[in-house]
């Protein structure tokens, strides 16, 4: 199946000095993009004895659920309407974001 | 939803349930517990066509223009002009379904990354089957002397652009409605295919235009 789009992940990055092994970004993410890396025993600032890293970046679709709830704020994603009316609305300078109808929050 | 705000709002624990609401029964019985399948994303074929409806309803506006570009391309007002316009509705209706049905049914079947150029192949095979229905159903719907029947290849030329270009922007569009795109990759590919679609729609239209100024202009003079 051919389910791989550009820049998938391209935007993502983890902090690992930042990431404290909570494994909130593995719970989270609908695409299985994070595991746990190998044990850092004490290593780690805040001794988990684990940390997260980003096992396969380019099933990331940007939807921000790791990055938001992150709670050492180790990621940093570039999430967003991603549907290209969206996008082209953005171009033209529109305010709505897509072609759902007014009042519905898509996307 | 934030859960670190919701926890110090509320001061409740946030658990993380499956991606699915169906798989919340079983979830609980599991003790909160979550499956990998609970954890995936997925894009079934199921889970395409029930967003079929809505993009066949966001489409509703292109079916409308479709009549009158094709009643446009089905000119001069012949004996013969119902069953052409008949053919480019048809033609360019098949495309707009083609584009917000049948892609997203077979996208992960399709070649290519960006989907407006997965869209190449459901539209070359819409093409090979206009181009046989136009070789059948052409000729006999054109009462002009042969040496100028070479006349009809701009509205069908203009017809193929025109789908061409419909095709792409609704299978372009769908990238909001999948669950592997991303908006950088999206905004990628509006800013590489959206000149091409527009530009090709464009030479489509003003094709269209011209022929039916020149066949209202000369009242059927084409003949």
């Amino acid at each position: 199946m051919n389910e791989h789009y550009p820049l998938n992940g391209e935007s993502l990055e983890l902090d690992a000095n930042r990431c404290t092994g909570c494994g909130t970004c593995i719970d989270v993410c609908p695409h299985s993009v994070f595991a746990f890396a190998k044990t850092r025993g004490a290593t780690t600032s805040h001794n988990t004895g684990r940390t997260a890293c980003i096992a396969s970046a380019d099933r990331c679709m940007a939807c921000g659920a790791c990055a938001l709830n992150c709670p050492a704020k180790a990621i940093q994603v570039a999430s967003g309407v991603g549907c290209a009316a969206a996008v082209i609305n953005r171009l033209l300078g529109k305010s709505r974001d897509c072609s759902c109808g007014d009042g519905i929050r898509c996307c | 939803m934030n859960a670190n705000e919701l926890r110090t709002l509320t001061g409740r624990r946030v658990v993380f349930g499956p991606v699915r609401a169906r798989d919340i029964p079983a979830f609980l019985a599991a003790g909160l517990k979550k499956t990998a399948a609970m954890r995936r994303a997925s894009f079934t074929l199921s889970e395409r066509a029930v967003l079929i409806p809505v993009e066949l309803v966001h489409s509703g506006p292109l079916y409308l223009a479709s009549l009158a570009v094709s009643l446009a391309l089905a000119l001069p007002a012949d004996p013969h002009v119902t069953i052409r316009w008949f053919f480019y509705a048809a033609w360019l209706s098949s495309s707009l379904t083609l584009g917000a049905a049948g892609f997203p049914l077979f996208l992960p079947l399709l070649p290519g990354r960006f989907f407006s150029v997965r869209s190449i192949l459901p539209f070359t095979v819409l093409s090979v089957i206009a181009a046989v229905c136009a070789h059948l159903i052409l000729p006999a719907a054109v009462a002009i002397e042969p040496s100028r029947a070479f006349l009809y290849l701009i509205p069908t030329i203009a017809a193929f652009l025109l789908s061409g270009a419909a095709v792409a922007y609704l299978a372009m569009n769908f990238t909001g409605s999948s669950t592997f795109t991303n908006q950088k990759g999206v905004e990628r590919e509006v800013s590489r295919s959206l000149p091409v679609i527009t530009g090709t729609a464009a030479i489509g239209m003003i094709m269209a235009l011209v022929w039916a100024v020149s066949a209202i202009a000369t009242k059927g003079g084409m003949q």
